[in-house]
């Protein structure tokens, strides 16, 4: 029965590690209602797995020690009983609850009486996430790597591709979806509580599919209204002399020609280029280059001359030339866009 | 016992030692000659030894991924060469190594099971295996210059077409559509040597469970890598001409990708799962002195898996936004595919439970694979259950998964099978302590690298990232499973050191040394050259057991085929159901033909990846005469002898032609994998078409001329009357006409042709533009090729008739050109039919 024990000690250190799971990227942590069924759900699974797993180490067990006691059994019997006949049942039962389990989850359908979902399209590239907000009036407001939420309302997220294949994955509010080039998928989720979860890309996209993260924010209902007011304005006007000057170094250095900053799309330089995420609002936002480094002025300068050593292969370029008061200068005109 | 021509027999040996005639024939050629040996227990030994080669090697790459992964934002590999690395481990496991391990392992033990001399095609087989030596080596080196693939072993577009960089998606294109070409040949060889070749007696019901454990996998292969080879040559086209397949902006579509590779991906498991289910049927009955518990129930939890294993590609696609209700039906297909499962582990413990357990270092594997085989397949039943799956998919819960089913599933009836039949080719003993030793460090190091990896997925780790973030709870089981893998790598230096070392220190091993029942063990050890001395009468699936003097008896000569008076290499070709002896195949020896040839097609591929063109033309001529060649060699028919005893007052022909001949099968088998990638075509037109709006979409339209397509279709049913004729021509002796009659039927072919290249030329479709144009020109290109290798089978196999060499035949030849003919003009007329007609119905 030595057998039994290592099992059991397996097991229990399984489950030790399991519930051991916090953190903001989690499956076993659920944030919103999915999540939270899948969570159940891969626990179900998990205990019943496991129950099986013992007991069929057990039968083997008993076949290798009572080596007398075993031979008197028809050996067919096994066969019959534990290798058919049970699997069919479970599995028919499994089949049964796992088509319950996806409705369940599935958060887009038959709730046409209640508040309509938030809608927000995600588009993924190489190797960051353009978000853009429906405000329910025709209009929108366009960010990167970041996805603001209510509260305890649903979000259908449009999810789309412009180079190759990525996957939305917050483990914390609901299983993964692929944004496929020429194909628009939908998924539909909600978060319970407000906090900050964190999300990355799951499907194999290239050099930096390792960093290519993003920030599920969820506030509050009012405070989310606040925030998408906010953020619907123009880029902050800079009046002190040296972000006036980072503006200007902000423009001189071309790079406008890739990022947005809304409000400043007159002049020479105007910053109108849609290859690079939307700076509108860059300053408030948790993280730069999806996830890759802390947001402040610090990293902005450091991101900025060093993109390709901080992040190779990613688009944008090394502006090692620039030297660092202009870097600065910069980084501080970019950090004010809150 | 047709065509007894009593004159030209010879009388039966005298029972008793190995006659010289016997051990001439079948004697190995000394020094570096014997790389031309193709006997099947040379080929089999050389090729098993390549696959651990490569098992090391990808190994290495594995070692060097939990390397970088003990610790986060580790920096010993650069994110692009991560990638590199990750690619080619699993294209390196899967291709290099798993799936022609367990061909190398049917082909070195079949015949032996069998009672067989050899495979029905050694030549073939050699081939095969060299170029999956050469080719393999070639595309793995591409790491060492850091220019390997680098989209993942499942190379989706458009990373890997548009996005991937020179070269490196070409290398797995060329390096593994070719070693797919090689498996293609196994698949011919062991599905005719399985129904053609076997002892006495043996009839279906009789055969050993390791031959049909191998007989499902090899039809597997016969239907899923074929779809996966059409699929490999669009998105070659698609990179090298830039016809789009997959690309959305010119109406393609990536999902088409993953239809076609998961279609070959999902079936590819138990492709490398079943042989090793196999060793294990045949393995444990040995420790436990039982025969195997519900045989029938075996064979049928075998076919039953490889059937549907066919039906559930999809759940690698459960994330990609497909409708529930598809969702669902391949969610129970993949729950239904337990079942046979459970069945057979089952069947496994219910042997145990009949006898009694000999704990020698076999079954100590065998029971580490069970116990971690069935813990894979409890958490295979999870990632079927799709709303699981959601989360599952693409995290390290997926590695966790993949790895108990593989290594438990294959790596370790590996091990068990190597520790139980190396004294067949060594004739000595692996060490039981060391096989101990390495048993519990490969063991514990396994479950110590892969067991964790459930919690990091269900942590949120996703796969394939070079780095990841401290603080979310995957650092301290990160650098658990790497310390884990550093344990494992330990148990595998302790096994080869043993593998290798036993080769001169084993202790020499007894004759059936573990006791065994099965027929394999029934020779002296090492297994002679000549396989088994006599081919035996078979009366169960224990002929051991059945029969302890069955050993004797066949060392005395008392079995069929106990000499070889005319100095052939023979076998016995026997009925399909009831293996009654109805010929003597004489089998090719040593030859050098298979090794050049395999070096020529490995240089000629890897050349062409780097668009070298006019480079690679000459490996590509030199195989290709070759194999003509070889072919040319085929069907020796010896002069002045039409039949003999073959011992027993049995007297069997040397020749026989169409449905009887094992040539005929095997080009009836190749037939049916080729009409597979066929159906993978047909696949792919009809997928785009559902995807698009209207048909033809995109405001394209075709002008076909109905003229030339009447013509041309008329001209190749017409084709089709003289190849028949040819045929009947050669039955009836007359090889003029029968080479005239070829000519004929190329000719028509060749017009045929011309009138559709013109339709096609005509029908204003820009191939480079839009998916619906490419996939007209392939509908049609892919038979009209099919046609055009039949011209080169009909022209050559006229000149054969023409010439009548002295000493070799070419009926077979007839025969399977006018199989392959009619194979190719009924596809191409079907596809004519469904360009021409579909987009009316549409």
């Amino acid at each position: 029965m030595r057998g039994r024990h290592v099992l059991g000690a397996v097991l229990a250190l399984a489950a030790l590690a399991l519930a051991g799971c916090t953190g903001q990227q989690a499956v076993l942590d659920p944030r919103g209602p999915a999540a939270a069924h899948l969570a159940e759900f891969s626990w179900l699974l998990f205990w019943g797995g496991a129950a099986i797993f013992a007991f069929t180490m057990a039968m083997l067990a008993i076949g290798l020690v009572f080596t007398d006691w075993t031979k008197r059994t028809p050996p067919i019997r096994l066969v019959v009983w534990l290798g058919l006949a049970f699997p069919v049942v479970t599995l028919l039962a499994l089949t049964v609850y796992t088509a319950a389990v996806g409705r369940w989850v599935d958060l887009g359908r038959g709730q046409d009486g209640g508040e309509p979902p938030l809608r927000v399209d995600v588009v993924g590239q190489q190797y960051w996430w353009e978000v853009t907000y429906h405000d329910g009036q025709g209009g929108t407001v366009t960010s990167a790597n970041e996805l603001n939420i209510p509260v305890g309302r649903r979000v259908e997220v449009h999810l789309a591709s412009r180079d190759v294949i990525h996957s939305f994955w917050v483990p914390s509010l609901h299983g993964k979806m692929d944004l496929i080039p020429g194909r628009t998928n939908t998924i539909t989720i909600q978060a319970d509580t407000p906090g900050v979860i964190r999300g990355q890309c799951a499907e194999f996209c290239g050099e930096q599919h390792a960093l290519m993260a993003f920030f599920v924010v969820a506030h509050e209902s009012a405070a989310f209204e606040a925030w998408l007011a906010a953020r619907r304005q123009p880029a902050r006007v800079p009046e002190m002399p040296d972000l006036v000057a980072g503006q200007r170094a902000f423009l001189a250095a071309g790079c406008g020609s890739c990022h947005v900053v809304r409000g400043l799309a007159e002049g020479p330089y105007a910053a109108v280029g849609q290859l690079g995420p939307d700076l509108t609002h860059v300053g408030s936002r948790l993280s730069l280059a999806a996830g890759t480094l802390p947001n402040g002025v610090g990293p902005l300068a450091a991101w900025i001359a060093d993109a390709q050593d901080l992040k190779p292969g990613n688009r944008m370029p090394s502006f090692h030339h620039l030297d660092s008061e202009t870097l600065t200068s910069i980084a501080r005109y970019l950090g004010s866009l809150e | 016992m047709t065509n007894i021509d009593q004159a030209r027999t010879t009388t039966p040996p005298p029972p008793g030692p190995l006659p010289h005639n016997l051990a001439t024939a079948w004697a190995k050629p000394k020094g570096w000659r014997q790389l031309t040996e193709v006997n099947n227990t040379f080929i089999g030994a050389m090729y098993v030894g390549t696959g651990l080669l490569f098992l090391v090697l990808g190994g290495v790459l594995a070692l060097l991924i939990r390397w970088q992964l003990a610790v986060p934002g580790n920096d010993l590999l650069t994110p692009e060469q991560y990638n590199q690395v990750f690619t080619m481990h699993g294209t390196t496991m899967m291709f290099l190594f798993a799936v022609p391990i367990v061909e190398a392992t049917s082909v070195y033990l079949m015949p032996l099971q069998l009672g067989a001399r050899d495979l029905p095609f050694p030549r073939m087989s050699a081939y095969g295996f060299w170029c999956y030596l050469f080719g393999g080596l070639m595309a793995y080196s591409s790491i060492f210059w850091w220019i390997a693939p680098n989209s993942g072993w499942f190379v989706y577009p458009p990373l890997s077409t548009d996005y991937a960089g020179d070269y490196k998606t070409d290398f797995w294109l060329l390096g593994i559509g070719f070693i797919e070409i090689a498996a293609i040949a196994q698949v011919v060889e062991v599905v005719v040597g399985i129904m053609k070749t076997r002892a006495v007696g043996m009839s279906l019901d009789r055969l050993p469970i390791y031959s049909w454990y191998v007989l499902v996998t090899v039809l597997m292969i016969g239907f899923g890598f074929p779809p996966l080879i059409l699929g490999d040559i669009l998105m070659e086209v698609e990179r090298a001409a830039g016809w789009p397949f997959f690309d959305p902006t010119r109406g393609g579509d990536p999902l088409l990708w993953q239809h076609l590779f998961w279609f070959f991906g999902h079936p590819e498991v138990y492709i490398i799962f079943l042989p090793a289910a196999g060793l294990v049927s045949t393995i444990l009955p040995t420790f436990v002195g039982r025969p195997l518990v519900g045989y029938t129930w075996v064979v049928l939890a075998a076919i039953a898996t490889g059937f549907l294993s066919f039906g559930l590609w999809v759940h690698h696609m459960f994330t990609t936004g497909l409708p529930h209700l598809s969702l669902s039906f391949f969610s129970a297909a993949s729950f239904a595919v337990a079942i046979p499962t459970g069945i057979q582990v089952f069947c496994w413990i219910a042997t145990i439970w009949s006898g009694k357990p000999v704990w020698k270092v076999p079954f100590l594997y065998i029971i580490g694979f069970l116990f971690t085989f069935v813990m894979g397949g409890l958490t295979g039943v999870m990632v079927a259950a799709v709303p699981f799956d959601w989360q599952a998919h693409d995290s390290y819960f997926i590695v966790a998964h993949l790895h108990y089913v593989l290594i438990g599933g294959m790596v370790f009836p590996l091990l068990a099978a190597l520790y139980y039949y190396l004294p067949l080719a060594s004739g000595r003993m692996m060490s039981e302590r060391l096989g101990k030793l390495s048993f519990w460090l490969i063991f514990l190091g396994f479950h110590a690298t892969f067991f964790p990896m459930h919690v990091t997925g269900l942590l949120g780790m996703p796969r394939r990232v070079y780095t990841y973030p401290a603080g979310f709870g995957w650092d301290g089981l990160n650098l658990a499973s790497s310390l884990g893998a550093a344990v494992l790598a330990l148990g595998f230096v302790v096994f080869f050191y043993d593998l290798i070392s036993h080769w001169w220190v084993g202790p020499k091993a007894k004759r059936n040394p573990w006791g065994a029942g099965t027929l394999e063990w029934a020779s002296s050890l090492p297994s002679p050259d000549t396989g088994v001395r006599s081919v035996p009468r078979v009366t169960g699936h224990y002929p051991i057991w059945d029969d302890p003097d069955l050993p004797g008896r066949i060392d005395r000569g008392e079995g069929l085929l106990a000499d070889s008076p005319h100095g052939f290499r023979e076998t016995i070709r026997t009925g399909t159901v009831d293996a009654r002896p109805e010929q003597i195949l004489i089998l090719p020896g040593p030859t050098a033909v298979p090794l050049v040839a395999g070096l020529a097609t490995a240089t000629a591929f890897i050349l062409a990846v780097f668009h070298l063109w006019l480079w690679a033309a000459p490996p590509a001529a030199l195989a290709v005469s070759l194999l003509l060649y070889w072919a040319w060699h085929t069907e020796f028919r010896p002069e002045g002898v039409a039949s003999r005893d073959v011992g027993d007052g049995m007297i069997l022909p040397y020749y026989a032609t169409g449905p009887r001949s094992h040539a005929w099968w095997a080009m009836v088998v190749l037939v049916v994998t080729d009409a597979s990638a066929y159906g993978g075509l047909l696949f792919s037109y009809l997928f785009i078409w559902t995807v698009s709006g209207s048909w033809p979409p995109g405001g394209l339209s075709a002008t076909f001329d109905g003229t030339l397509a009447l013509a041309g279709a008329g001209l190749l049913l017409l084709s089709v009357l003289p190849v028949r004729m040819a045929v009947s021509a050669d039955r009836r002796g007359r090889p003029l006409s029968t080479a005239l009659f070829l000519v004929l039927a190329s000719l028509l072919g060749a017009a045929a042709g011309f009138l559709l290249w013109l339709l096609l030329r005509a029908s204003n479709l820009p191939a480079a533009e839009h998916t619906y144009a490419a996939l007209v020109w392939m509908m049609l290109l892919f038979p009209l090729g099919h046609v055009a290798l039949g011209m080169v089978m009909a022209l050559f196999t006229a000149t054969k008739a023409a010439v009548r060499p002295r000493g070799l035949a070419w009926s077979h030849a007839v025969a399977n050109t006018s199989l392959w003919w009619q194979w190719s003009v009924a596809q191409l007329l079907f596809s004519l039919a469904v360009v021409l007609y579909f987009p009316t119905l549409a």
